[in-house]
């Protein structure tokens, strides 16, 4: 069993610079784990203390049964992957893959057997006898892997890995660690602060924002059930459109006030409202891909003015300024749409599909079962 | 790309080019490179007792020398003296800068204190251990409740210069390798742990290695500076007893200034020369191999 739990952990740093707040969070076994977060979040901090290259403050560690918050790193049975890839310059890509087996004391000829099986994973078998500085940055990446999956540890820590490569070899290289977290059937705890690479690898992701875990979820439940305002900003390409405005009741039923106009929330959303909040100040979101373009004028529909326009050649956003957003509005739209600056043009909003926030608290103020039940599983 | 350098015609070294390098000519010519032609040509001579080349004899001189038991002795006692010089001012050199790797209160107390001799004359020094090493009233004795006669005794008196020699050269070593030790990645470290590594094998597999061409280094400046030590042994031991500390250096002062043999004097710091140029030719030989 690779199972991790933190219980109440906490990092301090000189008595009174709080990076890690006591978190909560049961890591199960053979699940890829994203922490996610701004950088300063604490995620980081948080694998470090796993990896026990990091001192806990406060709480208790557990990897699989045991306490672990006083073992040393190497009794740890954790490999890790560095950022940099820490590779030890004056060996060979042989040494440093075998270097985890050689502390172990290991027999020369399976750590043979083990290097060179796990360079035949990672096609780095005919590197094996250059040094580091040889390799280009996506190998060198390979030969940190390698270095972590030839002794078969309880549980992979990956702190950024994928950070100090170009974009398009990051992409291949995150199907290439999925596909050996399936392929090697253990825990994997990975650290970024692009949600992209978490919504596309983890299993579950954890949402971290000052030093505190804003949520715990699947992909798809962080995408369309964010508990607080800041998942609803953080997880989505483009971010999601916030509005701070107002929860009205009309006769129709309940509204958000958007440019001046009472917009009627949907009727599958307008259920799951805590009735309390309405008259209050809320925090409105809604997608970029919810927006479609309308050419008649309706409740769900506003005016803008377009005030930019990013051709992605599958899809088109097009910004534009509303009244009450912290920043300009972005809708997601068909390219077909020839729009051009300073058009002026009618979107309607899809009112099913919107995020409500108490303004204070920036919590959602959508009530759904799953959030609940997945808010007490952590 | 060629096209956007600025293009410098070849062949036109002007006087002006010449005239920025003569002042620095001017200095080692003067201080460095004619004195030691002199002393090359003098080498060959017998000198009168101002020192002005009277006789040429050709390599006698040299002849005389490798003959000379007291100078195969000489030989003999700088050998000994370097390697344990090395031994002293290295060793200490590096466990310092080792205990000065991590944080702890008080750091830079302990760095300034170990970096010190750095900044110490060696003749100063000396003036303080010749009292410090006295049989009879000398510290070391009384709180070691011992009763050696640290420099009289042949058997000690190069030890102990040695020794304080090693001290002296520890500071700028402690210098020299701190700045190689804060030079290794941390991550190396941490990676190292997770993979398993205790204390010894991160010694061993990651700091020795990676503070290789630093050590190399200390150890050819270090070389370079025993052999050439003079104020300590003149102060301390005056080469003896007997001819116990009388390495090559002091042999020279003896032979030049006290014996007026300026000639033979000559001779010797030529082969001292030819000594300390092999073997930091070697070095670097082989220091060239193993990174092949």
């Amino acid at each position: 069993m690779s199972t991790v739990s933190l219980q109440k952990i906490k990092k301090v740093y000189d008595k009174d610079v709080v990076a890690v707040k006591e978190i909560d969070l049961e890591i199960k076994d053979k699940e890829f784990l994203v922490f996610v977060g701004p950088s300063g979040c604490g995620k980081s901090t948080t694998l470090r203390m796993i990896a026990g290259l990091e001192e806990i403050s406060g709480g208790r560690l557990y990897i699989g049964e045991d306490i672990v918050n006083y073992v040393e790193s190497k009794d740890r049975d954790i490999a890790m992957v560095f950022q940099n890839y820490a590779l030890y310059p004056h060996m060979t890509i042989f040494d440093n893959m075998a270097f985890p087996l050689k502390m172990q004391k290991m027999a020369k000829n399976d750590i043979k057997q083990r290097v060179e099986k796990a360079a035949k994973i990672l096609q780095l078998e005919d590197y094996l006898k250059r040094k580091p500085a040889a390799l280009s940055g996506g190998q060198r990446q390979r030969v940190a892997l390698g270095r972590a999956i030839v002794r078969n540890p309880k549980v992979f820590l990956l702190d950024e890995p994928l950070s100090n490569l170009d974009a398009k070899l990051r992409v291949a290289m995150r199907s290439e660690i999925v596909k050996l977290h399936r392929q090697l059937g253990t825990t994997f705890v990975y650290v970024t602060h692009d949600q992209t690479e978490a919504m596309t690898m983890g299993d579950r992701i954890v949402v971290m924002n000052a030093g505190k875990i804003e949520q715990v979820d699947t992909p798809e439940n962080l995408y369309n059930y964010p508990k607080t305002k800041f998942v609803a900003e953080f997880i989505g390409s483009p971010q999601m459109n916030i509005l701070k405005t107002k929860l009205v009741a009309t006769e129709e039923g309940l509204a958000v006030m958007i440019q001046q106009k009472p917009v009627l929330l949907g009727k599958a959303i307008e259920k799951k409202i805590n009735r309390d909040s309405v008259g209050k100040e809320i925090y409105f979101g809604i997608r970029p891909e919810t927006f479609t373009i309308e050419t008649a004028s309706k409740n769900n529909t506003i005016d803008v003015y377009v005030d930019n326009i990013e051709r992605m050649g599958s899809d088109t956003h097009v910004f534009f300024e509303v009244e009450g957003a912290e920043k300009e509005l972005v809708a997601r739209i068909e390219p077909y749409y020839q729009v051009s600056y300073g058009d002026a043009i009618r979107l309607s909003l899809n009112m099913n599909e919107v995020y409500l926030f108490d303004a204070e608290t920036e919590l959602t103020l959508i009530q759904k079962e799953s959030i609940i039940e997945t808010t007490m599983v952590y | 790309m060629a096209s956007n350098t600025p293009r410098i015609k070849k062949n036109k070294f002007t006087i002006e080019s010449y005239m920025y390098l003569i002042p620095a000519f001017l200095v080692f010519g003067l201080f460095t490179f004619w004195p030691f032609i002199r002393t090359i040509y003098r080498s060959l001579f017998l000198t009168d007792n101002r020192g002005l080349e009277a006789v040429f004899v050709g390599f006698k001189n040299y002849m005389d020398l490798f003959t000379s038991s007291s100078f195969q002795n000489s030989l003999w006692v700088t050998g000994q003296y370097v390697v344990l010089v090395l031994l002293f001012g290295i060793t200490f050199g590096f466990a310092t800068a080792m205990l000065c790797n991590s944080k702890f209160p008080g750091l830079r107390w302990f760095s300034t204190i170990y970096a010190m001799p750095m900044a110490i004359a060696s003749s100063g020094i000396a003036l303080v251990f010749n009292i410090m090493l006295n049989q009879n009233i000398g510290i070391l004795n009384q709180l070691l409740g011992t009763d050696v006669a640290w420099l009289a005794d042949p058997k000690w008196a190069l030890l102990s210069v040695a020794f304080l020699t090693g001290w002296l050269n520890s500071g700028i070593n402690f210098l020299y390798f701190s700045a190689g030790l804060s030079n290794i990645d941390q991550s190396l470290y941490e990676s190292a742990s997770v993979d398993g590594a205790d204390g010894w094998n991160k010694f061993k597999y990651i700091t020795m290695p990676s503070l290789k061409a630093i050590i190399f280094f200390v150890v050819v400046v270090n070389i370079i500076n025993a052999f050439q030590s003079f104020g300590q042994i003149k102060i301390l031991t005056k080469g003896g007893p007997g001819e116990s500390t009388n390495v090559i250096v002091y042999d020279i002062y003896r032979n030049a200034f006290e014996n007026f043999r300026f000639g033979l004097a000559s001779a010797e710091s030529v082969i001292l020369f030819v000594i300390i140029g092999i073997l930091t030719v070697f070095m670097f030989k082989f220091q060239g191999k193993r990174e092949k």
